[in-house]
């Protein structure tokens, strides 16, 4: 029993940060058309930013506080380049998947060199926020970690608000689903992809700042979780934030039970088999809409 | 008149020979990780090799016969692949006509680097623990830096006496060549003292998330965790997982060199983990070479040395006494008189030995150090000087 609770709480935390990472990718493609591989860049410059600041910005006051101040400093960063990136990149390519891609492409490598340049090509840390772990039904989960899945619930969550319950969701999700018929209805498409896409970064950079207290922060990590998400993505459906979500902890589950009873690198293979198969099967993936 | 011509046409052809003297040079290659998730591997390594190549010229060179080189390093990043080490090979060998490589990271790109250097008959250094890289069929490539066969007898013995009550060892490696080969020679270590190895795990590097392969070693309640060449930031991350998950048995990270980066991300369930490779330069057993060296790397690269960046120092030192004693630059002249010299490492006197092992004696003699985290700091427990490096000296 206790076993199973491990392994559930073990999907639990892997799963949120999926769920966080990958909620950003099919945001932007369901609203711009277009696969952004710069998010893993994204995700791994905040983690950067917040390792470097970490005890040199503020280095008197207490973690929680440093990590808060460097947490926002970082976020600020992205939003920036975002805002850039936009404007002199993606902006154009619009709905074009294809040029789209190549660019996100070139992103990715030029912001890889660049980050490696800059911050250096180190493995950093940044230190645990809070220590100890807590205990149930015989599971256990470090404090840190529970902190980090339950922070990054509610920014799901804050998402799903905002993307069901208000008038810009509404305005997204109407670009989604048919970018045309919306803009017929008075919606500005260019401005709202930008909100679409800040929204989709700063999901990356929060992933990426739950995420530097508890890994080996690296300039390439985002591009190991890119693969990941990706997949996530086409097994829940391109665009579909329900379908991150449930695919997320899908993934999550196999990694976590699979790890136990067969082997890790065994499980990795199964999941590319299984994106395979249901991309034969089920090309729309699990909760996404055929396009006709 | 025109004596005077002639002399200062004569004066300025003898200053330009000497000038041509004065600039010979030689160029060491370096086949390193210069981008990618180890390139502060071998960004480190890259510093290092200028630091001993500096070090050298400015003491006046190497005195190769009746001539006086000046050393070069000429670097590309083999990017820890095949491809990019057959790559950076190729353009070491073909374009840039270099014989000697002093040194080369990855075992992936050192066997594809092999198939290069070979065929042309140069001299090839490196710190890769792979056996297949090593021995007869491959008598032109030197090694630079303790590799399990080395390390894990002393560690393993070191510990088995300190806990003669543990029984059962749980392996951890990456998923590559690196781990596959430290996971054999591992079992073969521990099964010879006595322990039974209870589960041998392999995890893909751009592994996230530890805690499933936490809770997939502790369902066996091992009482020793070896996590091997998992490198050492991850290892923190297993250790601490393994905590979290109420297990505290004896742990053991054989092969790693970066014992800070443990602290840092296993925190206190770091506490009291073995390394045989976790040398701190900056205490007491250091050398003074290390010493110094570390203190420097301390300032310019912000990150202290380890026995793996510090390998690429000692096999430009053990160059510079191999082409003096040849009086030659010929690779095969340098790999007949390697295994004869005693030289001067940063780890004091070393040679080259290890034949019983690999069937030729190309694997340098160091010390192999036994460390421990302690109060959370690692602290060198012993000094281990190989027997036949005893004998050389």
């Amino acid at each position: 029993m206790s076993t199973f609770i491990q392994l559930l709480i073990n999907t639990l935390q892997i799963g949120a940060i999926y769920v966080l990472f990958s909620l950003g990718l099919t945001l932007v493609f369901g609203v711009m058309r277009l696969i952004n591989f710069a998010h893993g860049e994204f995700f791994a410059l905040t983690a950067i930013l917040i390792a470097m600041q970490m005890g040199w910005l503020l280095p008197d006051a207490p973690f929680w506080l440093q990590y808060v101040v460097s947490f926002a400093t970082a976020l600020g960063v992205l939003m920036a380049l975002s805002v850039v990136i936009y404007q002199f990149g993606l902006s154009r390519f619009l709905g074009d998947l294809s040029s789209g891609f190549i660019f996100s492409l070139g992103l990715v490598l030029m912001m890889r060199g660049l980050i490696g340049q800059i911050f250096g090509n180190y493995p950093m840390t940044a230190p645990p926020l809070v220590e100890g772990a807590i205990y149930v039904l015989g599971g256990a989960i470090s404090t840190q970690k529970l902190l980090v899945a339950v922070l990054a619930l509610i920014a799901t969550g804050g998402l799903l608000y905002l993307v069901f319950r208000t008038k810009l969701g509404m305005a997204l999700r109407a670009i989604a689903e048919d970018q045309e018929a919306a803009m017929l209805q008075g919606i500005r498409y260019k401005r709202l992809a930008l909100y679409g896409f800040l929204i989709g970064s700063s999901l990356a950079a929060i992933a990426g700042g739950l995420i530097a207290p508890l890994q080996v922060v690296l300039p390439t990590m985002g591009g190991e979780l890119i693969m990941k998400a990706f997949m996530i993505v086409i097994i829940g459906g391109l665009g579909s934030i329900p379908g991150a979500i449930v695919a997320s902890f899908l993934i999550a589950a196999l990694e976590s039970f699979g790890s136990y009873f067969i082997d890790l690198p065994v499980v990795t293979i199964g999941v590319f088999v299984m994106v395979a198969v249901l991309l034969v099967i089920r090309p729309q993936g699990l909760l996404g809409h055929v396009v006709r | 008149m025109n004596k005077f011509i002639l002399g200062v046409a004569a004066a300025a052809l003898g200053l330009s020979t000497q000038f041509a003297n004065a600039e010979e040079t030689l160029k060491l290659g370096l086949s390193h990780a210069l981008s990618g998730p180890a390139a502060y591997f071998g960004t480190n390594a890259s510093w290092v090799a200028q630091k001993a190549i500096d070090r050298i010229n400015e003491s006046g060179g190497v005195k190769v016969g009746d001539k006086v080189y000046k050393l070069e390093t000429v670097g590309y990043d083999n990017q820890y692949t095949a491809a990019g080490g057959a790559t950076a090979a190729q353009n070491m060998i073909l374009r840039d006509n270099i014989r000697i490589i002093a040194n080369s990271q990855s075992t992936s790109a050192v066997i594809a680097t092999q198939a290069i250097t070979e065929r042309a008959g140069a001299l090839l250094f490196t710190g890769v623990w792979g056996r297949s890289v090593k021995g007869p069929e491959h008598p032109m490539t030197f090694t630079n830096l303790n590799s399990p066969p080395e390390i894990l007898p002393p560690l393993y013995k070191y510990v088995h006496e300190t806990h003669p009550e543990a029984k059962t060892v749980a392996l951890l490696n990456p998923n590559d060549a690196s781990g596959q080969e430290i996971a054999k020679e591992a079992v073969i270590q521990w099964e010879k003292l006595g322990f039974t190895v209870v589960s041998n795990d392999f995890f893909e590097r751009s592994t996230a998330d530890f805690a499933p392969i936490a809770t997939r070693i502790l369902a066996n309640n091992p009482d020793v965790v070896d996590v091997g060449g998992t490198p050492l930031p991850n290892a923190g991350h297993v250790f601490g997982e393994m905590a979290t998950q109420g297990w505290d048995g004896i742990k053991i990270a054989s092969a790693g060199s970066e014992a800070e980066a443990l602290i840092k991300t296993g925190g206190d369930a770091a506490e009291n983990t073995y390394f045989g490779l976790g040398a701190v330069f900056s205490g007491e057993n250091a050398t003074d070479t290390q010493r110094e060296l570390n203190e420097m790397a301390l300032v310019e690269l912000k990150q202290p040395l380890n026995q793996a960046t510090i390998a690429v120092w000692d096999s430009i030192a053990a160059l510079k006494a191999a082409l003096e004693k040849a009086g030659s630059t010929d690779p095969e002249a340098i790999a007949e008189v390697l295994p004869t010299l005693v030289f001067e490492s940063s780890y004091g006197p070393s040679g080259f030995g290890y034949a019983d092992i690999y069937g030729l004696p190309n694997q340098m003699l160091l010390p192999v150090i036994i460390s421990q985290v302690q109060d959370g700091k690692v602290v060198e427990l012993e000094r281990i000087i190989p027997e036949e490096m005893k004998s050389k000296m």
